[in-house]
This record gives structure tokens, sequence and C-alpha cells, in this order.
């Protein structure tokens, strides 16, 4: 057997793995290395003398909460707060949407502070009560739309002397 | 013809309306949002190693996960410098910041690649498989990250297991992963940047011209992130982005307020470090008061003694009067920078740590293990125990310290994670360096 028919059957080989591997070789190794690093991070949290069920829970259970729980709640606010799709024409929204986003986020990264949840650990840790926080929030999500009212104010506005300046020169 | 079951899903998107007719997503969106969490991610990665190599966790007594672990991720590969002087507050000002301020484009991100989370056939080949398998991890990863970093931020610890580890070990979990993703997505996100679309394009595309990016070849991309049956825009992609740039903004400015503190610490208006306690010369921000301790006040009154000691068996015992009046006092502004990614720069006066070694007989350059009235034990690096700012304060801003800030004394030491500048101090021992 030449060396010609060794390359043939390794090239042979390697066409047989693609097909059932659905990838190149490649894509093998490197999934390989990524799970070792993957299975290294999870053993240590296995290794932490903690329960590592909660970390786990923690773990998926943000995304769960995050993909099948916050994203379709923010859809279904959405379709309440500004109507169904079957509106004609584009409409322009973001001037809603923004300022309810930003203050989603904010709520959601500072909810613990915002809902008071930890006043025995802030105190203890910090040495004095925790300011209203909720307060805070509030004030900055009535500022963000208030910002965005005179955004669309002002693109109102430039609409106007735009239509404006087509009927004068219609005119 | 094979029937190749686009974003919406068999169902045309009825069940998960949620997740597919957006007329923005496609993959110019993703990758552009892809692009930034690729250049954003790993310094807030090499920052979080970092910042548990300022721990020099090798080193006995220290926190981090020394001793609780034998993991092959648990490398340290240099001692930490005490040179600059800022240079943890730096690095975890940048770890804590950057993370917050990339929270918006993950959750954009997460949102423009919905269709692919409920795409029909769940798996196509072993290879997909693993590619889906790693995508928990990279996902779940992701999250337990935020989740955890934040929780820690506002001092709710609603879990029960440890926060330093579990961050750590979660931190390589989602980089594993991200391995992975990058070295499959790179080519795609490339791609896309280069023919479906450009930036500045996108800026000055106002809504009325919004349009869905091209269709994805079925061949190719059968699970397609561009919808089949788009729905009309109500945004422009340049308001998303532009959201989710203000969000970034938003939390990020109250990262960095809270690490340069001082006059703009106020701007960190949603953290519990984005006020001063007041104007003394003892009102700056607190880590543990020492009434959290427990303690009986005569613990800290005229009875007080630090013990030092020396590997021989050397021991002296000084009362605090004895400390300022028998040693020469230095004065160095020095930050105090905490793990949580807030720092706070003071003017203390104290005693060397290198004069404190040679009272007690002991040349060259030793480590030093501190123990504190509330149990918390430390071990500071030869490099540090040598710095010339390296102090037991026993003064700040001109004034003793208050019981909270560590009276009688604490360590403070330049370039080092306020965890291991024990406040309290009782005990100190000079001694070779011991590896764990």
């Amino acid at each position: 057997m030449g060396v010609g028919d060794g390359l043939r059957a390794g090239g042979e080989r390697v066409s047989r793995l693609r097909r059932f591997y659905g990838a190149q070789p490649l894509h093998l190794l490197a999934a390989v290395v990524s799970f070792a690093i993957v299975a290294a991070g999870v053993a240590g949290w296995f290794q932490t003398g903690s329960d590592p069920r909660g970390i786990i829970i923690w773990a998926l259970g943000s995304v769960i909460a995050f993909e099948w729980i916050l994203l379709p709640l923010a859809w279904l606010l959405d379709r309440i707060a500004l109507g169904s799709r079957t509106l004609p024409g584009p409409v322009n929204r973001a001037y809603v949407r923004v300022p309810a986003l930003l203050s989603a986020l904010l709520l959601i990264v500072f909810a613990p502070l915002i809902v008071s949840a930890d006043k025995p650990d802030f105190e203890a840790t910090t040495g004095f009560t925790p300011p209203d926080y909720l307060a805070r929030w509030l004030l900055a999500t009535a500022a963000m739309f208030v910002v965005s009212a005179v955004a669309y104010a002002l693109s109102l506005r430039r609409v106007r002397v735009a239509v404006g300046q087509d009927r004068s020169v219609n005119d | 013809m094979q029937d190749v079951t686009g974003p919406d899903g068999p169902d045309g998107g009825r069940l998960r309306p949620w997740s597919g007719r957006s007329p923005l997503r496609g993959p110019w969106l993703t990758s552009a949002l892809g692009a930034v969490l690729l250049g954003g991610l790993p310094v807030v990665f090499i920052t979080g190693l970092l910042s548990n190599a300022a721990y020099n966790p090798w080193l006995n007594g220290n926190v981090a996960l020394q001793g609780r672990s034998r993991s092959p991720l648990d490398f340290y590969l240099f001692t930490w410098p005490a040179h600059p002087a800022w240079l943890y507050a730096l690095n975890e000002g940048i770890h804590v910041s950057l993370g917050l301020a990339l929270i918006p484009t993950i959750l954009v991100k997460q949102w423009s690649v919905m269709p692919r989370l409920v795409a029909r056939p769940v798996v196509r080949s072993p290879a997909h498989a693993l590619e889906r398998l790693s995508l928990v991890f990279l996902v779940g990863g992701i999250f337990f990250e935020i989740v955890t970093g934040l929780l820690f931020e506002e001092y709710w610890v609603p879990y029960h297991f440890d926060f330093t580890a579990a961050h750590y070990y979660g931190a390589w979990v989602f980089f594993g992963a991200l391995g992975l993703h990058t070295a499959l997505k790179l080519p795609k996100l490339r791609q896309s940047l280069r023919t479906r679309g450009s930036l500045a394009r996108v800026l000055r595309t106002d809504l009325e011209h919004t349009v869905p990016e091209p269709p994805e070849d079925p061949a190719l991309a059968p699970d397609s992130l561009v919808p089949r049956a788009p729905s009309s825009p109500t945004m422009s992609r340049r308001a998303l982005l532009g959201a989710t740039a203000a969000g970034s903004v938003l939390l990020g400015v109250q990262g960095v307020a809270q690490d340069i503190g001082g006059p703009v610490r106020s701007l960190a208006f949603l953290l519990p470090r984005g006020s001063e306690p007041g104007t003394g010369p003892n009102d700056f921000p607190v880590n543990g008061t020492y009434a959290s301790l427990g303690l009986p006040d005569h613990t800290i009154g005229p009875r007080w003694r630090l013990r030092v000691s020396s590997a021989d068996g050397q021991l002296l015992q000084f009362t605090r009067a004895e400390l300022s009046s028998r040693f020469q006092q230095h004065t160095y502004w020095l930050p105090i920078a905490c793990r949580e990614g807030w720092s706070t720069t003071q003017r203390w006066t104290g005693v060397r740590l290198r004069d404190l070694a040679a009272a007690v007989g002991v040349s060259g350059t030793p480590a030093l293990s501190l123990q504190a009235l509330d149990g918390a034990t430390a071990t500071l690096a030869s490099n540090q125990v040598s710095a010339e700012e390296s102090l037991l304060a026993l003064f700040v801003n001109g004034v003793p310290l208050s019981p909270d800030h560590g009276y009688p004394a604490r360590v403070i030491v330049p370039g080092e994670v306020a965890v291991n500048c024990l406040k309290w101090v009782s005990a100190m021992a000079f001694a070779p360096v011991v590896s764990a």
C-alpha cells in the first residue's frame, strides 16, 4: 500500500467523521478545549465547600427569568401600553419605549436597593441607613420621560417646519 | 424542496410572539452587539482574575479561594505589586464599571438571538448539539456573573454559597464557552459587519427608512435571525442602539463615580457608595462598622495591646500611645480600594510596617501575617511590607481613627485590596514567606 492510498484512506475517515459529526474536525477540537475549561470551572464550583446546587439554580434561574419571564412580560406590557401592530405604516414608539426600557433596566439592576430587601446588611456594612432608592429611581424615571418628551416635541416641530417649507415651496 | 423552518417557527410566531418578528433583528444587529461584547468582556474577565491575584491568594490566611479549592484554575503567576498606589482601585474600577456598562448590550444581544432559542429542529448534528450545550454554559455563565456581581455590590445575599469562589469559577465557565462561541461565530460576525450594513448608515437611518435586513441564505442559515414575516418597525435601529448606549452610560457612570469618589461620588446615586457619610475627617465610606462586630467597647479601650512577633520568638507588646510616641510617624495619601469597585483616598498617619519589623529584630524583607480583633486574618507579601508607604495607621486626616475605620490601629498598604488591609489589628507576625 502506497503513501497515496494511506492519505486517501485517511481523507475518507475524515470525511466520514465530518458527515457524522456535522462539522470539521477542527470544530471538535475547539469544542473539546472549550468544554475542558468549562468543566474545570464547574468542578471549581463543586470544590468551594458550599452547596453547588444553589449555584446551578442561580445560573439557570437567571437565564429562565430573563428569557421566559422578563422578555415576554416586556412584550406584553409593550402591547398593552402601545397597542397592537395593526396600525398602518411605521409608528414611532421609541419616545415611550426608550425611557421605559431604561427605567426597567435601572429597576432590574438595582432592585435589591430599590425594594430595600437589604436594610440590616446595608446598615452593618456602611454605617448609615439606606437613602430612599425607590424615590431616586422614580425621579430618574421621571427625568428620562421628560427628556424623551422634549425630544419628541422637538422632532414634531422639525416635521412641522419641514412640512411648512414644503407648502411654501408649493405656494 | 425541503421546508426550512424560519425564525417564526412552525406556528408563525403565534406561540412565542416575543421571540421572532421584530424587523430590527438580523445578523448585522447581533454582530454589532457581539463586537462590543468581544471587545469588552475579555477586559472584565482579565481585571477579575487580576482582582483575585491582588489578594496574593497563595499566602496563608488570605481570603479568596485559598485553602478551599485545588482547582487547576487557581494559578498565580506573580506577587501583587505595591506600586502604583492606585493600582487596585483602577483595576477594580474597570472590572465593576465596565461589567455594569456591558449589561444592556448583553440583554439586547440576548433579545436579538431569541429566534435561535426556539429554532427547530433542536439538534441537527452532534456538532450542533455541542454548540447548543455550550450555549447553556455561555448564557448561564454570564447571567450568573451579572446576578451575583450585582447582589454582592448591593449587600443582599439571598444565596448560600461563597460569592468570591462562585463568581471566580463562574467566570471560567463563561469564558470557556465564550472561546468556542467566538471561534465559531467570528467569521460570520466579520462578514455580517462588512456586507450587511454599516454603523454610519444605521445611525443616519430614521424610522421611516428602517427596513428589515436582507434575508439570509436558508441553506447557510437554517435558523435565520431575519424574520420571514417581519412586523412593521415601531422604532429605528439607531433608537435601539441609542437606548443600549444610554443604558451603558447610566450604569457605567455609577461604577466610575463610586471609584473616583470625591465630588463625583454622588453620580453613583443608585449604589451604596454614592454618598459620603458626612464631612468630618473620619466621614468617608466605611465597610463593616465596629458595632456590627458585636464586640464589647473595652476591646478597643486602653487595655488594647498590639502584639508584634518575629519567626525566631521575639515578642513585643505596644500600647497605642507607645506606637505613636516610640516610632517615627509617617503620613501618606493612600486609597482604600474595595473589591466592590469603590475607593476613597485619605491622608493616613502611622508607623511604617518595616520599622515594626526592625523593632522585633527582623531584617531583610519578611512577609507579615496579621490578625484582627474580629478574627480576620491576612498575610502581606514581602514587597508590600517593605514599601515605604505601608503603614500601621493610627490617625487619618490628622485625627485618631474612628472605631468604624479600625481604631486603635489599621493597616494600609499601597496598591492592595482593602480586604487585606485589616482594621482593629491585634497581632502582627513577621515571618519568611510561607506559601499555601
